[in-house]
């Protein structure tokens, strides 16, 4: 159940993307990031209400953690520029091999406090394909 | 060429968003992660309308949108809960697979459906890409095996 709750997770992934992208087509790209984290804000509010959740005091809260809010709007203002010009196929599938690159360097040198765990030569082989599968979508 | 690197580009922040993310989680609780996570985005987001105030559309553009898309924002929070119910119950080396599979293959679905982009290359490549993920999937399954220890390292990434 929860394998297809993760093929699920991707699919809505996907559709995410695309709707932004359809939106940033209409609205230009500010006014579409702005709608998407203000409804996203609305949406955790009320489940944080309804769980009953005690929201942090922020002027406690380490403004590291604000961090994240600012990098999705720059990862929503860039996938709304890229997909139109290049698909979402293609946007998503560079996305995803940045992720791998870099999830991969911060597990080997355990960067960030994360637990450390190296990179096995064994999976060469599966690095060079996926870099090939890359190439080939990019290579239209 | 731009499009290209600005992609990449996306992949790297998210992997330092999700780092700071767990640590927000950590420390904060995980609705109050991603409530802090939609402030500060919703707050930088106003801040760049204002600045970017002359390439706004007017407002009666806006009225005439599909409601469909404006379900991006709801559709966020759902993948964000949904990925924290997941992590517990599914073994890492999985959720890369089975995402990527979602992800890449609706993204190819709406690519050809709704913007009319098909290319063999596209779906070559993809699968490509997943070959790989999968070949380095089960090596990891073979060394969380042989380690079991090593479980709990592999998810936390």
């Amino acid at each position: 159940m929860y394998k297809s709750l993760t093929i699920m997770n991707g699919v809505l992934l996907a559709v995410m993307v695309f709707y932004n992208g359809m939106l940033s087509t209409i609205t230009g790209p500010y006014i579409s990031t702005l709608i998407f984290h203000a409804l996203g804000l609305i949406l955790i509010l009320v489940i944080s209400a309804v769980k009953r959740n005690k929201l942090p005091n922020m002027r406690k809260v380490s403004l590291l953690f604000f961090l994240p809010g600012i990098l999705s709007v720059v990862t929503i203002l860039l996938n709304n520029l890229c997909i139109p010009k290049i698909g979402i196929s293609l946007t998503t599938g560079l996305s995803l091999y940045g992720q791998l690159v870099l999830s991969s360097l911060i597990e080997h040198y355990g960067l960030f406090g994360m637990p450390v765990n190296r990179f096995k030569r064994e999976k060469i082989l599966g690095f060079s394909v996926i870099s090939l599968g890359i190439i080939v979508m990019i290579a239209i | 060429m731009v499009f290209i690197t600005f992609s990449f580009l996306i992949g790297i922040i998210i992997v330092f968003n999700m780092v700071l993310n767990v640590k927000a989680t950590q420390s904060e609780g995980m609705i109050n992660g991603i409530a802090m996570n939609y402030l500060m985005a919703a707050i930088s987001s106003a801040i760049l309308c204002v600045v970017m105030v002359k390439s706004i559309p007017a407002y009666t553009s806006l009225k005439a949108i599909s409601p469909a898309y404006f379900m991006g924002g709801f559709i966020g929070v759902l993948t964000t809960y949904l990925f924290n119910l997941i992590v517990p119950n599914v073994p890492a080396v999985y959720i890369v697979v089975l995402r990527f599979v979602g992800q890449m293959f609706a993204s190819a679905a709406i690519d050809y459906i709704y913007l009319g982009v098909y290319s063999n290359n596209k779906v070559i490549g993809g699968v490509l890409f997943l070959i790989g993920l999968i070949i380095n999937a089960r090596i990891d399954n073979k060394h969380i095996q042989e380690n079991p220890e090593a479980v709990e390292n592999t998810k936390a990434c």
